[in-house]
């Protein structure tokens, strides 16, 4: 095949990857410098459901930013839905990260002061500048339904379990309905209960059609997940696609 | 922009103590500011209406100093020769008397407590449009008898508070027929004991000779009559006559207390820097703690700006309420000095739109600093806790 072997073909029409990463590198500059990445090729496609494991060092974070385009690589190029994003202005970078891509964090990252609806309804606030407080609020709501929260709108982050408020940060990251959702160890803080849910909403939502990529030193939790990618030493060792041959 | 302001509220609504602390610094000093400009200003109207109503077409003539440097007198046909000026409306003639007045004759001669003796003429309260506490003015009948007129601070001094009693005044009683209303314009009548010039003459021994003669003109001709005062009153001596209008020492009034309100003005600015330092403290200390926050809005796609305009609105916002609430108590002060001294309250717009124009340009620039500093943070930086 001639075409980039990165593109799949469906129903007859060309669709880019939702994520590319080309000989993607990332230096520290120190005597000697640290190599976090080294020439990581990646493509996410549009579906997919995948984890990114590998122990603590080997440069999961930086892949993460620079996935999220919130670090630019030291040399190599970035492309979001086919298109290079690498050299793009701040600006430009924020405007698309907003439209295109939704992170979850396993700090949570909420608001303390909002209620679990008006940290939701931030997920909108700079991706459609024009969308009215009354519609982000209406989109929150029906967000935090999704995740199974529609009975604490109105709560603030304090008054909720760990679990719930992870479900917050998931249903903020999906109220833009992004290309791509951006976990990392989304279950880091929380007990095995409560993180063995939100694997259950994880994968429900891929159920549902959303892409999404777990960064996670947990390989139990990489193993209910689909594809997944090891990385060690900033590079990518081995990247296991369920039902294919490694 | 609303949604600009919703987000700078709810930051600081986060952390309202400290809010409302660094708000309450700005608060302090544009309330200072306001208080001094205000309570000038209402002096300033109180000073304009005293003068409205008091008028400022009382002249006064007195003989001033020869050339030679002794006191020089005024002739005798002085005050006839003014009231014929065509402007001219009513004269008055007074004169010092040079004898003292005493609560008792017990009371040392030296102890006159700054009490003078004047003759006056009977149409000085009329001149002076001056009115009785209580009692009545010398008059036609009375000015022959000894009796007397009191000033304000004169009956105070003497410790006399209605008509009837008695004086010693040179060296026999005199019965107190009226005590007089203060004389804004003639402070010196205010410290003086009346009596009739036939009294005077009779019973103590003054040569009558007119003194300062008070007169009421026409108020569109005050300047022309001023400027024929002189020769009319000492047609040989002009240049012995001091001719004054009482009005111009009250207005001149008005200029010292400017000298004072730039004073406080600059006390109050040094308050509002002072309440501009502790927002800006807030402000970096606020960037500090809230590096997660940045970090997160930046990955939903916050650019710089954004966040730049977030931190620059929550300063202006908190000094904009300082500024607000520095106008109210400010102009709160004002009215309750203005009410204590029942004047009338003025607070002027220039100085309000100044002060919340000080209190944004104070926060603008503390905010500056943080905010940049905010939108300057890198996004992985932010997020690292």
């Amino acid at each position: 095949m001639s075409l980039n072997a990165s593109h799949s073909l469906t129903g007859g029409t060309l669709i880019p990857p939702v994520l590319e990463l080309r000989a993607a590198s990332k230096e520290y500059p120190g005597s000697p410098p640290v190599v976090a990445l080294d020439r990581v090729d990646l493509a996410i496609h549009s579906g997919e459901l995948l984890a990114i494991v590998g122990p603590s060092g080997s440069g999961k974070s930086t892949l993460l930013h620079v996935m999220g385009t919130l670090d630019r690589p030291s040399s190599g190029q970035v492309l979001l839905e086919g298109q290079d994003v690498t050299a793009c202005a701040d600006a430009e970078l924020s405007r698309l990260r907003a439209r295109t891509i939704g992170f979850v964090f396993q700090q949570f990252f909420l608001l303390e002061g909002s209620t679990a609806l008006d940290n939701v309804a931030t997920g909108l606030l700079y991706r459609d500048r024009e969308m009215s407080t009354a519609e982000r609020r209406e989109r929150a709501t029906a967000a935090l339904e999704k995740v199974g929260l529609g009975h604490r709108l109105f709560h603030r982050p304090g008054e909720l379990s760990g679990g719930e408020r992870q479900r917050v940060a998931i249903a903020r990251a999906l109220v833009g309905r992004p290309a791509l959702v951006l976990a990392d160890e989304p279950t880091g803080n929380l007990d095995s209960v409560a993180g063995g849910r939100i694997l259950d909403l994880l994968l429900e939502l891929h159920a549902g059609g959303v892409t999404i990529a777990v960064i996670t030193h947990d390989r139990e939790v990489a193993e209910r997940l689909g594809r997944r990618i090891t990385l060690r030493d900033g590079r990518i060792e081995d990247d296991l696609v369920p039902g294919r041959a490694a | 922009m609303r949604d600009l302001l919703a987000l700078a509220g709810g930051g600081l609504k986060a952390r309202r103590l400290r809010s409302i602390l660094s708000a309450a610094g700005i608060a302090l000093g544009i309330a200072a500011m306001v208080a001094v400009l205000g309570i000038s200003a209402s002096s300033r109207t109180n000073l304009l209406a005293q003068l409205d109503a008091l008028g400022t077409n009382l002249l006064t003539v007195e003989p001033g100093q020869t050339l030679m440097g002794d006191n020089a007198s005024l002739p005798d046909e002085a005050p006839g020769m003014i009231s014929r000026i065509g402007p001219v409306q009513s004269t008055a003639a007074t004169t010092r008397v040079s004898t003292t007045v005493r609560r008792t004759d017990h009371i040392d001669e030296a102890e006159t407590g700054g009490i003078a003796v004047r003759a006056a003429q009977p149409n000085l309260l009329s001149t002076l449009e001056g009115t009785m506490r209580s009692g009545k003015f010398l008059d036609a009948a009375t000015d022959k008898f000894p009796t007397v007129v009191l000033g304000s601070v004169a009956a105070e001094r003497l410790g006399i508070d209605r008509v009837g009693g008695r004086v010693w005044l040179g060296d026999q009683w005199f019965t107190v027929i009226g005590i007089l209303d203060d004389l804004p314009l003639a402070p010196e009548i205010d410290r003086s004991a009346l009596v009739g010039f036939p009294v005077a003459e009779s019973l103590l021994e003054s040569d009558g000779a007119p003194g300062t003669v008070y007169l009421r003109t026409d108020p569109s001709a005050v300047d022309a009559v001023r400027s024929v005062l002189a020769p009319t009153a000492s047609p040989k001596h002009p240049e012995e006559v001091k001719v004054s209008r009482p009005s111009d020492a009250l207005a001149a009034r008005d200029a010292t207390d400017t000298a004072f309100t730039g004073l406080l003005l600059g006390l109050g600015a040094v308050a509002l820097i002072v309440g501009g330092v502790g927002v800006a403290n807030v402000m970096v200390v606020s960037v500090l703690e809230r590096r997660p926050e940045i970090g997160l809005r930046r990955a939903l796609g916050a650019t710089k700006g954004d966040v730049r305009r977030q931190f620059l609105a929550e300063s202006l916002l908190l000094s904009g309420a300082g500024g607000l609430g520095g106008v109210a108590i400010g102009a709160a002060i004002t009215a309750a000095y203005a009410a204590g001294r029942s004047w009338g309250v003025a607070v002027p717009m220039p100085a309000l739109a100044g002060a919340m124009g000080a209190a944004l340009l104070i926060g603008a620039v503390a905010g500056l600093y943080p905010a940049l500093r905010a939108a300057r943070l890198a996004p992985t930086d932010a997020l690292r806790t």
